[in-house]
């Protein structure tokens, strides 16, 4: 049975790696604009977004050998954050397609992984879709 | 100006761009200035590294687009990470916060497009 | 003499292609047009900056030799883009972009069935569609 999708105001599709550019930091900055003003919020990953909300990354990055004892979040933490402070409006999907190509898996249990065809349902699920980058 | 909302009902369109000068085109500005002569109400936001395209004389494409009546406006935070928020800015740019934004792509009126 | 409207709901401008032809191999950015046209309602595409030679008629993408293995295949635009059209898009090219390459004028050069479209000819219509991406 095909999963329901929970309607939001907005759909961000997020595609694209991470790294590359300030794109990422840009969606998250909009996403939390939006939750802060009240608006429920879908974020579908594509191509290497989806690998922002794998476990795998663990709750900080990587040491920084010039400040030992600062933690400084991964995405994963980045996604949760967002996902805890706003429970019931913001709903995280990724393409599973796009996260098995690229060896992404054991995402963080908020995360529904979702097939590519399933896409429509998530567009027609939300009033307004943006797609940010290409994959 | 704090809405885009037009009367009639017509959607107004919110173009990002997040691509500045280094890019391979402009094309994405050139739409810009073509919905602007057709007569559609738009907003350009700069983002990321088209924010330094809020400097005057920076770009040709950005001049006509205001020229003929575009609203342009740039992301502070953009700004902030290049040293440019207390630059001389275009006559008639607007420094928005992303809650702004936020308002804009909510308004049922306007439609999104990020290049 | 006007172009008879598609009746599609989303404009998908390809501007840059050409990435990843041995990492993303099937599902390059016209394989997800191809999914989008089909859940979304229909599609219209433009091809425009290095992408505009995605409608240029031409043979296969050569197979490529890694190691032992001769990897036959690479992305290859051209079957995406007949896929496309068979599949009822409409396909546009840029014209100033053509010509660029010295192909404007001669519209043997096409794949057959894609049309060129004027500087900002597509632009102006940006409102009669649900939506504008970039893909």
């Amino acid at each position: 049975m095909a999963r329901k999708i929970p309607h939001t105001d907005v759909l961000i599709t997020l595609m694209g790696a991470p790294h590359a550019s300030d794109r990422t930091t840009s969606a998250l900055r909009l996403t939390q604009s939006l939750l802060e003003r009240g608006a429920s919020v879908q974020v579908w990953t594509c191509g290497y977004a989806t690998l922002l909300t794998q476990r795998a990354l663990g709750p900080d990055k990587p040491r920084n050998l010039a400040d030992w004892e600062r933690a400084y979040p991964s995405t994963a933490t980045l996604a949760e954050e967002l996902l805890t402070a706003f429970p019931d409006r913001l709903y995280w999907y990724g393409c599973r397609f796009c996260s098995d190509d690229r060896g992404a898996f054991d995402h963080l249990p908020q995360v529904v992984l979702r097939p590519p065809a399933g896409y429509g349902a998530n567009v027609a699920a939300a009033d307004k879709t943006l797609l940010v980058g290409v994959i | 100006m704090t809405e885009l909302r037009e009367s009639g009902g017509r959607p107004r369109l919110l173009l990002v761009e997040s691509q500045g000068r280094t890019a391979s085109d402009a094309a994405f500005r050139r739409d810009a200035v073509a919905q602007v002569l057709a007569g559609h109400s738009v907003t350009l936001l700069l983002i990321q590294d088209a924010a330094a395209l809020s400097v005057p004389g920076s770009d040709t494409g950005l001049d006509r687009f205001q020229k003929e009546g575009g609203l342009l406006a740039a992301d502070r935070f953009s700004l902030a990470q290049r040293g440019l928020d207390q630059a001389a800015f275009r006559d008639g740019l607007r420094v928005v916060d992303m809650d702004e934004v936020g308002g804009w792509v909510l308004d049922p009126d306007v439609r999104v497009v990020w290049h | 003499m006007t172009d008879q409207e598609s009746g599609a709901r989303v404009l998908a401008i390809v501007e840059r292609g050409y990435r990843g032809a041995l990492e993303k191999q099937f599902f390059d950015e016209l394989y997800l047009a191809t999914e989008l046209h089909r859940q979304l309602g229909g599609l219209d595409i433009l091809l425009r900056g290095p992408a505009v030679t995605y409608g240029l008629r031409a043979d296969r993408v050569p197979p490529l030799r890694i190691g032992n293995r001769t990897v036959d295949t690479v992305s290859d635009p051209r079957p995406g883009l007949r896929a496309l059209l068979e599949a009822g898009v409409t396909v546009w090219a840029d014209e100033p972009d053509l010509a660029a390459l010295g192909a404007a004028g001669n519209p043997d050069r096409l794949i057959e069935g894609v049309r060129i479209a004027r500087d900002g000819e597509l632009a102006v219509r940006w409102p009669e569609y649900d939506m504008v991406c970039f893909l």
